[in-house]
């Protein structure tokens, strides 16, 4: 999984850099510039990644600091969240017609990307709660009613229909993860599909985005523009794709090729080849994500892991979608990949939670039994070990023999946290 | 184990979700496949449509020189202004700035900005000191494309004959479209990839063919010869304060025309700002009643047919009776006894009439077809009129009691020009031409076919009863000191416009046609002033510009003069009072 991450984060800079050169170039003179700032959001990422794997979050009854209690630290996040969208709608700078950021010391931030990581740290937490009995039923569904539904017309309000879709779908994994009840998940999704549609006719812009989605070619220069030059960038890529940096779409035709529509310039320049290699590895972080979840050492954790898990999987998949025109167009980021610099600290900090998730696991009883298990030989999981992934070169001196064990079909950052890895 | 029941059935929904991504992951890809391996030819097909740009590498357009070499049209470099309107946010201030320095109305350039393109041009061919004043606004959106531009630094001088070049660099009229193959060269192709905003793709490039520039022309028209006589044609029509007017200067003996001038006329470097009545090159585009200019053609085919001689002498009534109409003279007298000489001098259009009466209308029509008045000239300049000559076949019982005087049919003053060469040069037709040679085509054959008019004898003879008009008769004003002059005025009635049949009252074309040194003539130069105010005749309103440049064009070519004897000048059989005003008018009422 980690190494799907590092794939998709240096292929995102190398594409960032292809996609937006040329704009640059022109607008700026400066071909590099947003490589640069690509580049120093994935040093800050990679960072955060590695603080978000170093935290030691748990549910307790026991009274824990405050930095490891889970629940405490997700209405940390969730408030600062939740200041943040207030500030950007207080003093927010508009861009694109939505005012979605908050200019600090010349850094431009998105208070709503940490508000998607804020939700899923606070639901994660109180359905853990709700799952251990601390919580009553009708209690927690309110609580994470009120507190998510906040946020979310927070975020519709900036206007940004796509982070708060995201934050949507990312809440109801965690309830189907936390295995709600089913009539009440019919009903969640229910409520959710008929607020979409609700806020599909109240924004006229939301419409034409649907119409275009349904029927680009109708006005393939205005409404259906972008679908329309996405499509034909797809097309140019063909199975082998024009080559790296060799993309014509990206000449000012395809609007937002850096960012929502990097994708068809990965489909352009590297082909089909290159855009099936993308989907694989989401894919393969998606799988390792899940197993990260699956053998997780608490509840929490496993909400935490499936969540965060889910949330960029989702994002990925609805970015893909709109950019090949299967879903109308969100204005979703490419996890990992399109430009960025909150969306990318964040997402590298989700999967810095991920990674704790499966440290925590390691130190877990079920682990540790595995590793107890007289017929393995001594694995190198030894407790700080999932926070050495980080670091390349550790890897290496994993024995070989462990290559051959049941996880082995798996990424290698997925194998120790493969429930049945230690067990065979 | 509870514990592990639990985990199978808590990881369900686990992999539920997985499973659910994975499906979705799986989509993309079949999508995936779909657009990029099935559809994506298409697409890309469509990509390539809307990227190709077909640029045109314009040749450099040949210069006009005239025949000394002086440069008459030169291309120069020039810079085309353009703008993407998206671009520029300030659009009413960019117009304001636009229209200082470009000139022009800002709401015209307030208009182009506001389209909803990509691309539009705001000015083509901009001198360069121009294009630097805009460029150093550093204006945003407006950007700048190396072009070239037409320019005439003579500015007026042979205007009409030299035209102009259109915006797209194609010659509109005049030489500039005649010789617009020769001149434009061959421009070449350049076919890249341009992004939206129009500008080529680096590396783009897929085809490329380099232009072919343009040949230089170099005409026979001098820049002097055609000065003197704008500047003499000009003074006449102010003089007169007549409508318009028109002078032909042309080698009798080769058809090279040395000038052609039109009043009114404009600067080519500024067209689109002229009276579409100036562009008119009216020496050939203009048909006009040539009037009495046409007896030289009826005596000099009555020699030719030898029904008469010069000295033969006929009895000419006052009046004469053609079907129902009644000929008149000019100036009425008494019954005379004329020579054909005499008819011609005093302009008599009763003995006109009896010369073609002689002829008949075949043989009047024969040789208006041999002096070549019933066809185009085939100069190779645009837009030539046809002379509008009756068919004997055609002609009324009173034609022939007006066409042996040079109304009721039309032709164009070049036209004109080349029937009286024939009477200079010995009795030969040539063809008038601009194009003196082209100096990068070296082994073109350059053609002017001749053919014989009248033979050499009576050329000869009329030219001594056109050197007689000059001495004695209609013409005197056009004497030129130093040389002999033949020629025959021309006063002509207009006919009317306005659909009825007949002459319009008071509106006549007064005009001279002649040649010098009327013995071996190097130039023949017809003037024609269009209505004329305050006096009609020929040989009192055209004469005198003729004789001006005349005179130039003699001191110009380096023709020396040959002093006719004081017996010559003075040797007038008639009152020379008389003869000054006894201009003819010929009558069609």
């Amino acid at each position: 999984m980690l190494i799907s991450v590092l794939a998709l984060s240096g292929f995102g800079l190398v594409m960032v850099y292809s996609a937006s050169s040329v704009k640059d170039y022109q607008v700026l003179g400066n071909s590099a510039y947003h490589l640069a700032k690509q580049a120093q959001w994935l040093v800050v990422g990679l960072l955060a990644m590695l603080f978000a794997s170093r935290l030691d979050l748990r549910l307790s009854s026991r009274s824990l600091p405050l930095h490891r209690d889970a629940v405490a630290v997700g209405f940390a996040a969730w408030g600062l969240s939740v200041a943040g969208l207030v500030a950007v709608l207080a003093a927010g700078v508009e861009r694109y017609g939505a005012k979605r950021w908050l200019e600090l010391g010349g850094v431009g931030l998105q208070p709503s990307e940490f508000a998607k990581l804020g939700c899923v740290l606070l639901v994660a937490a109180l359905l853990a709660k709700w799952k251990r009995g601390e919580l009553g039923g009708w209690q927690a569904v309110a609580q994470v009613g009120w507190m998510t539904g906040l946020v979310f017309a927070l975020v519709i309000f900036q206007p940004d229909m796509g982070t708060a879709v995201s934050i949507a779908i990312g809440v109801f994994i965690l309830l189907v993860l936390a295995e709600v009840n089913g009539w009440l998940l019919a009903g969640v999704a229910g409520a959710g599909g008929l607020a979409g549609v609700l806020l599909v006719f109240v924004e006229q812009y939301r419409m034409d985005r649907l119409m275009a989605f349904i029927d680009p070619w109708s006005d393939p220069s205005d409404k259906g523009y972008q679908i329309v030059q996405s499509l034909l960038a797809f097309g140019s890529g063909g199975i082998r794709g024009v080559g790296l940096g060799l993309s014509r779409q990206k000449f000012s035709y395809l609007p937002m090729a850096h960012t929502d529509f990097i994708f068809a310039i990965v489909g352009e320049e590297l082909g089909l080849i290159g855009s099936l290699a993308v989907v694989l590895v989401f894919a393969t972080f998606v799988v390792g994500g899940f197993m990260v979840a699956i053998g997780s050492a608490s509840e929490y954790d496993r909400l935490l892991a499936g969540g965060v898990t889910g949330l960029i999987g989702t994002q990925a998949i609805i970015n893909m979608c709109a950019a090949t025109g299967l879903m109308p167009v969100t204005g979703i980021p490419l996890p990992f990949v399109s430009y960025g610099g909150s969306s990318l600290m964040l997402t590298l900090g989700c999967v810095g939670l991920v990674l704790g998730v499966a440290r925590r696991a390691e130190r877990s009883p079920t682990a540790v039994r595995a590793r107890r298990a007289p017929q393995q030989p001594r694995t190198v999981a030894a407790p700080r070990d999932a926070s050495r992934l980080s670091r390349k070169g550790q890897l290496r001196e994993i024995p070989v023999e462990r290559r051959r064990d049941r996880g082995a079909h798996l990424p290698r950052a997925d194998r120790r946290a493969h429930p049945r890895a230690g067990r065979a | 184990m509870r514990a592990k029941r639990g985990r199978v059935r808590r990881s369900g929904r686990h992999a539920f979700v997985l499973a659910a991504l994975l499906v979705a992951f799986a989509g993309v890809a079949v999508r995936l496949v779909q657009i990029q391996a099935v559809e994506g030819r298409a697409y890309a097909a469509m990509a390539k449509e809307q990227r190709d740009l077909e640029l045109e590498l314009p040749a450099q357009r040949g210069s006009i020189y005239d025949r000394e070499g002086k440069p008459l049209a030169v291309t120069t470099a020039a810079k085309t202004v353009y703008a993407v309107p998206r671009e520029v946010a300030d659009k009413a201030g960019t117009a304001r700035a636009l229209a200082e320095t470009l000139g022009g109305s800002e709401e015209k350039y307030r208009t182009r900005l506001e389209r909803k393109s990509n691309f539009v041009y705001l000015a083509r061919r901009v001198p360069l000191e121009q294009a630097q004043a805009l460029e150093n606004l550093a204006l945003k959106g407006i950007y700048f494309q190396d072009d070239t531009r037409r320019v005439y630094p003579g500015s007026s001088l042979a205007c009409q004959l030299l035209g102009f070049v259109g915006v797209d660099g194609e010659g509109l009229s005049g030489v500039e479209k005649q010789y617009d193959e020769l001149l434009a060269g061959k421009p070449g192709k350049l076919i890249c990839e341009k992004g939206l905003s129009g500008v080529p793709i680096p590396g783009g490039v897929t085809f490329r063919e380099e232009p072919t520039d343009g040949q230089n022309v170099v005409l026979t028209i001098d820049a002097d010869v055609q000065y003197q006589a704008q500047v003499a044609l000009a003074e006449t029509v102010e003089r007169w304060k007549a409508k318009s007017g028109s002078v032909v200067v042309m080698d009798a003996r080769t058809g090279a025309i040395l000038a052609l001038a039109s009043v009114p006329d404009f600067d080519p470097n500024r067209y689109w700002e002229a009276d579409p009545q100036a562009l008119r090159c009216r020496p050939i585009t203009d048909r006009y009643e040539p009037g009495s200019t046409v007896k030289a053609v009826t005596a000099a085919a009555t020699i030719e047919k030898g029904l008469a001689k010069p000295d033969t002498v006929f009895r000419l009534p006052p009046t004469l009776k053609i079907g129902d109409r009644t000929i008149h003279e000019a100036h009425p007298r008494g019954t005379v006894d004329w020579t054909l000489t005499e008819i011609v001098t005093n302009s008599s259009n009763v003995g006109a009439v009896k010369l073609g009466m002689l002829l008949g209308p075949q043989g009047m029509y024969e040789y208006l077809d041999k002096f070549g008045l019933t066809e185009r000239s085939a100069v190779d300049f645009p837009g030539e009129a046809m002379p509008s000559v009756p068919k004997p076949k055609d002609w009324s019982a009173t034609s022939i009691g007006n066409i042996p005087f040079g109304q009721g049919l039309a032709v164009t003053p070049l036209q004109l020009a080349r029937a009286i060469a024939a009477i200079g040069n010995g009795g030969y037709l040539v063809t008038p031409h601009v194009l003196q040679e082209l100096p990068d085509s070296p082994t073109t054959k350059l053609e002017w076919p001749t053919r014989r008019a009248i033979s050499e004898k009576t050329a000869a003879q009329m030219r001594e009863v056109l050197k007689a008009v000059v001495t004695e008769g209609t013409g005197k004003g056009a004497a030129v000191q130093g040389y002999t002059v033949a020629g025959k005025t021309g006063t002509a009635q207009k006919a009317r416009t306005d659909g009825v049949r007949g002459y319009a009252k008071g509106k006549y074309v007064a005009s001279f046609s002649g040649f010098l040194p009327a013995d071996d003539p190097a130039v023949v130069i017809v003037v024609t002033v269009d209505e004329p105010q305050g006096a009609i005749y020929g040989g009192t309103v055209a004469a005198p510009a003729f004789s001006r440049i005349g005179a130039f064009c003699m001191a110009h070519l380096g023709i020396p003069p040959r002093m006719p004897t004081v017996g010559e000048a003075t040797s007038s059989n008639e009152s020379s009072a008389t003869t000054a005003t006894a201009s003819s008018q010929d009558t069609g009422r």
